[in-house]
């Protein structure tokens, strides 16, 4: 069973997404900021971090770059999920590490669920 | 060149030569010339008189004038005697000398602006009685003796009377004319130096004559000749009266000095040479001799000249050549500058301290409104000095003028002035000359039109300027006004390239301002499109799950009634969602942030995709969808997969969204060096307008949306955008409505 860190701070959007995981078999934990992500990962240790960009106070891409000073945390796989569709911000979330980059309104949270399931599986046997 | 004075000088000598020499009858032909002298002496009269008929000084100059051509007349006929023998012409020219007594006092008492009248009149009424002892008794002429050379005439002691007569007129007028000089400056003070020069020459030479050389010789054959130095005395006079510039009496003597020693030297080299021959054993004939002793006489006085001339101009007239030589000297050293303020002080400097001057200002002109501005100034009052100018009368009268304008000049100007309107600006010009204490406006011209003025004040010594000053000046000015153009136009290109070096900073500050404004007002908008893409997209992001989770099963079984409004829910949030996305996408290309991620593809891969992906939704409507791959692999090019797909999958949705039965075809072919996509279908075509329309986005405000085809969205102006950022061609032909259209893309190989 994967294990996911959604970090959403739009309620609807959050609930949505740990909804349709959990349905998918996904062990889900949601965070509604840059900072309680953080703090949920001191104990939780997530196979993949879905994370939101425009966030309260910190955003998703000052999340990242706190990550990656964070041992056991840089290396969960990050995958950017955002309606803030600015090549820009994409550039700088594949510069520091995000493996993907999906606009959420792009595609049913299914389709993102296999996304993600495609994902973990192609990690899993690459290991 | 022969020189008249040369040549008259020559004529006399050789009839004096031969009045001395050979016979008698010469001496008469020569009396001949007192006529001439009579007739210049009503001439200058006449025009004396002529310049200025109202005023006293002309009048009684015109009236001692004729006076003298009569009395030479009548002199005339007294060495020559007509219709009267001469014992009554003696009498008629002692007449006229009566009568230039008194035209004399009359001339001297208005020129000397006496008011006491007693004196004249009492000369008047002494001349009366002078004219009774002539006329009726022989107490002054008591008879006319015929000598070889002409007659002689035995005066009584009348005659002595009439001298002590004429020693006190003399006298008088001496006194008179002291008192006046000492009270003069400037022009009449010039005047009244050339009057007494004319009278002194032509007393003191007539005395020689008339008295002293009969005298000592006891000979009065050259009694006559005292009737040519009356010429002295006219000729200075009217000159003094009709000029406005006198010349300069130095110059004028030491002229005169140069050309008497030049004359006297030749006649003594003449009588040296006529000694020579005379001591020849056989010497040549006068009728040889004399034209030869004329081309002689005429060759050497050019250098005879020259030499007098370099004489004269070393110690005569040295202190008039000394300052003409500082002021040329001035006229080099002002190209040396081209400091506006340096020079400009050097100018008026120089003229104050050389031609000793009180007081020397410099006017300047100001480019735009012609107003006047003081650059320098030496004793003048500065309110006052531009006083003057602001009269714009003296600018006009200058340039039109083109000389200087000379205070003491005015009053003879404004007299023979016709214009009355003239005549009072003039009036005015003067008051305020007088005002500032100006005595000079030197005009500075630069083509004609005024650059500004020098305006001088009084020479210290009280002098007049004269004649060559006045020349001088008018070289100096035309050398100062070049000398200050050029300063001024350095000055202002120098202010320019100041003021322009300004301008540069201040209108880079501002660019940059600009810059900064600009840059946060697109940080607002980039800021505003991905807020406005959030806003919408997360309500529709909600939308989309929700529905699609809810049709998924989700949240439970669905009854088929509900699920086909669920699906329209859907639809239409996805398609609201393309919207959004489309115009999320033009404002990223308008921002120039659209950047093209290129990697190398095949474009019939690309198409192969698309195809796949949209051949169900053709065939479900009907429609026949052909792709007709190329015959061989097409090359690898580099392009936006992603986008490039877009623009395929765009036109291909398209072909179906508007074909309703029939066919869509997609072609892609390699051409020279490009690789052409087409997409043709049998729908419902495009018109004209349509086709040129078809790929405008809203840049073109109202009347692009008017001419938006309904449904077609942004997609195609989009993929418009994208072909135009791969340098490639997008294009559309149709027949026309209901006869299909077709569509076709041009990418380059390379």
């Amino acid at each position: 069973m994967y294990k996911i860190l959604i970090i959403e701070d739009e309620k609807l959007l959050s609930e949505m997404y740990e909804e349709k995981f959990s349905q998918s078999g996904f062990s889900v934990m949601v965070a509604n900021s840059a900072e309680e992500g953080f703090e949920s990962l001191k104990e939780y240790k997530p196979d993949l971090i879905l994370l939101d960009i425009l966030l309260p106070q910190e955003n998703g891409i000052q999340f990242l770059k706190r990550a990656k000073d964070i041992s056991g945390v840089s290396k969960i796989p990050v995958v950017v999920f955002s309606n803030y569709d600015d090549p820009e911000t994409k550039k700088k979330a594949s510069d520091l590490g995000a493996r993907d980059y999906l606009i959420k309104t792009n595609f049913t949270p299914s389709e993102i669920v296999e996304k993600i399931k495609d994902f973990l599986k192609k990690l899993d046997t690459s290991r | 060149m022969v020189n008249p004075f040369l040549f008259e000088a020559l004529k006399c000598y050789n009839y004096l030569k031969k009045s001395c020499f050979s016979d008698t009858s010469i001496f008469m032909d020569i009396k001949y010339t007192i006529l001439i002298v009579a007739l210049l002496n009503f001439i200058i009269g006449l025009s004396v008189l002529f310049r200025n008929r109202k005023s006293d000084i002309n009048l009684s100059f015109a009236l001692a004038s004729f006076d003298l051509g009569l009395w030479a007349t009548s002199m005339f006929f007294y060495v020559k005697p007509f219709i009267f023998d001469s014992e009554v012409w003696i009498k008629i020219v002692y007449l006229f000398v009566i009568g230039l007594i008194v035209t004399w006092t009359y001339f001297f008492k208005i020129f000397l602006e006496i008011k006491d009248k007693r004196f004249p009149t009492l000369i008047s009424i002494v001349a009366f009685f002078f004219i009774f002892i002539l006329i009726g008794t022989d107490y002054w002429v008591k008879g006319v003796i015929t000598k070889p050379w002409g007659p002689e005439t035995i005066l009584g002691p009348a005659y002595a009377l009439f001298g002590v007569y004429t020693l006190i007129v003399m006298m008088w007028i001496t006194f008179a004319w002291i008192k006046k000089v000492s009270q003069s400056k400037g022009i009449k003070k010039m005047q009244l130096v050339y009057l007494f020069v004319g009278a002194f020459l032509y007393s003191i030479l007539t005395v020689i004559f008339d008295v002293i050389i009969p005298l000592v010789t006891g000979d009065s054959r050259f009694f006559w000749i005292s009737v040519y130095f009356s010429l002295f005395f006219v000729v200075a006079s009217a000159y003094a009266i009709i000029r406005y510039r006198l010349m300069d009496i130095r110059f004028v003597a030491g002229k005169t000095f140069v050309y008497l020693l030049s004359i006297i030297s030749i006649l003594i080299f003449s009588f040296f040479l006529m000694f020579l021959n005379n001591k020849l054993l056989v010497p040549i004939s006068i009728n040889i001799f004399a034209p030869i002793a004329t081309v002689i006489g005429i060759l050497l006085f050019q250098p005879v000249f020259q030499f007098f001339e370099q004489i004269a101009s070393k110690y005569f007239y040295y202190t008039f050549y000394s300052y003409r030589t500082v002021l040329t000297d001035l006229g080099r050293r002002l190209t040396q500058f081209l400091d506006l303020d340096r020079l400009s002080s050097l100018i008026v400097n120089t003229l104050t301290s050389t031609m000793k001057l009180d007081r020397t200002v410099i006017l300047l002109r100001e480019a735009g409104n012609g107003n006047y501005r003081i650059q320098n100034n030496v004793g003048f009052r500065e309110e006052n000095g531009i006083s003057l100018v602001k009269d714009n009368f003296l600018t006009a009268w200058l340039e039109k003028n083109q000389a200087p304008l000379v205070y003491e000049e005015l009053s003879l100007i404004i007299r023979d002035s016709s214009s009355q309107e003239e005549r009072e600006r003039l009036e005015r010009i003067k008051g305020n000359m007088k005002k500032i204490e100006a005595a000079l406006c030197l005009p500075l011209f630069i083509e004609n039109k005024i650059s500004g003025m020098i305006v001088l004040g009084n020479k210290i010594s009280g002098d007049p300027y004269s004649q060559q000053d006045i020349a001088l000046l008018n070289t100096l000015a035309n050398q100062s006004s070049v000398a200050l153009q050029n300063a001024k136009l350095y000055d202002q290109v120098h202010d320019l390239s100041e003021n322009l070096q300004e301008r540069v900073d201040i209108q880079t500050k501002e660019l940059k301002q600009a810059y900064e404004e600009l840059k946060v007002l697109d940080r607002a908008k980039s800021e505003f499109i991905s807020l406005a893409s959030h806003q919408l997209r997360t309500p529709l992001t909600a939308i989309r799950g929700y529905v699609s989770m809810i049709l998924e099963g989700s949240y439970g079984k669905l009854s088929k009634s509900a699920s086909k409004p669920l699906n329209n829910v859907l639809g239409s949030a996805e398609r609201l969602i393309r919207i959004v996305n489309d115009l999320l996408n033009i404002s990223k290309i308008e921002l120039g942030k659209m950047e093209l991620n290129k990697a190398p593809a095949r474009v019939d891969e690309l198409i192969t995709t698309c195809y796949e992906e949209m051949k169900s939704t053709a065939e479900k409507k009907g429609l026949e969808i052909i792709w007709q791959k190329p015959k061989s692999r097409l090359p690898e090019i580099e392009v936006d997969k992603l986008k490039i797909g877009q623009v395929i999958s765009n036109l291909i949705d398209n072909a179906i969204k508007y074909t309703q039965k029939g066919k869509i075809e997609i072609k892609a072919e390699k051409a020279d060096s490009v690789i052409l996509v087409s997409i043709k279908d049998t729908g419902e075509g495009l018109t004209r307008d349509e086709i040129r329309m078809v790929f405008e986005g809203f840049t073109r405000g109202a009347a692009g949306i008017a001419y938006w085809i309904e449904g077609a969205g942004l997609g195609l102006y989009i993929a418009k955008k994208y072909i135009d950022l791969h340098n490639g061609k997008i294009w559309v032909e149709s027949e026309g409505k209901g006869k299909g259209s077709a569509f076709y893309v041009e990418l380059a190989i390379k």
